[in-house]
């Protein structure tokens, strides 16, 4: 692991929008990440796997049932091909 | 440990077990909304965003080749759509959120193709009468098994089947415009 030099301090003012220079730093560093995943914890106010997870079952549901329908599901599969290689899934 | 179990839970929600992606959303929501709304400012906007992450982070299981933990990679995901939300905003200020969730640089078209179709076929689902309703929904939404629909409905194993088959065939007729 690449030791961390960031402050508590440096992180609380990245978290709280007060100082942007560790920006590229913190997608990297897992420390920096844990740190400001306790920080944040209890932030949300509402669980949001009830409505992700209706989306993603729809989702399955409807390629499940579109499979035996031929050219719909190759449009599909490239979709979801596609929409999944971009930079954020890499 | 904890890195190690997300792993798993990657690895088994690439597999198919879409409760082990839930498990991942429950685990990680709070950081992915606070890395959200620490850049949007606005914690309606940070909900969606948060949610169109771990929707994205689904659709790219496949892609995921951990080499990053997954913490990790669920923050870029989340870091680059907030920057984009915040960024079109000022491009576009008076553009509603759904279009700007749906415009990123993965493919805004086959993103938005992906929705249609699963509005279409919320609409026709709502179409169907109740009688094979409920037991499609109990099925392919809720994942019950025949079992547990037939004890929920009180209704016979067989028609449970029956009326399952005959939800799924009128759901292709209705969404044969789609081929």
């Amino acid at each position: 692991m690449i030791p961390c030099n960031i402050t508590d301090v440096q992180r609380i003012d990245f978290a709280e929008g007060i100082d942007d220079s560790i920006d590229e730093h913190v997608l990297t560093c897992d420390q920096c990440q844990a740190f400001l995943a306790e920080l944040w914890e209890g932030q949300l106010e509402h669980d949001l796997s009830e409505p992700v997870m209706r989306v993603v079952g729809l989702e399955e549901f409807v390629i499940a049932v579109i499979k035996e329908g031929g050219g719909i599901l190759a449009r599909i599969g490239e979709a979801l091909r596609v929409y999944g290689m971009g930079e954020e899934s890499k | 440990m904890r890195s190690h179990d997300d792993f798993e839970l990657v690895a088994a929600a690439a597999a198919g077990e879409l409760e082990a992606f839930g498990e991942l959303v429950r685990r990680h929501q709070d950081f992915v909304y606070g890395a959200v709304l620490r850049v949007v400012r606005n914690p309606t906007l940070a909900e969606d965003i948060s949610q169109d992450c771990f929707l994205r982070a689904y659709r790219a299981l496949p892609d995921f080749r951990g080499d990053s933990q997954v913490r990790s990679w669920l923050y870029r995901i989340a870091h680059n759509l907030a920057l984009n939300a915040v960024t079109r905003r000022r491009e576009y200020p008076t553009e509603t959120m759904p279009e700007t969730l749906a415009a990123t640089e993965s493919g805004p078209e086959r993103s938005a193709e992906v929705s249609d179709l699963a509005r279409a076929m919320g609409e026709a689902i709502d179409l169907l009468p109740d009688d094979l309703k409920q037991p499609l929904v109990l099925r392919e939404l809720q994942h019950l098994s025949y079992e547990d629909i037939a004890g929920e409905l009180d209704l016979p194993l067989n028609t449970v089947r029956t009326r399952i088959f005959r939800a799924r065939r009128a759901l292709q007729i209705h969404m044969k415009d789609w081929q």
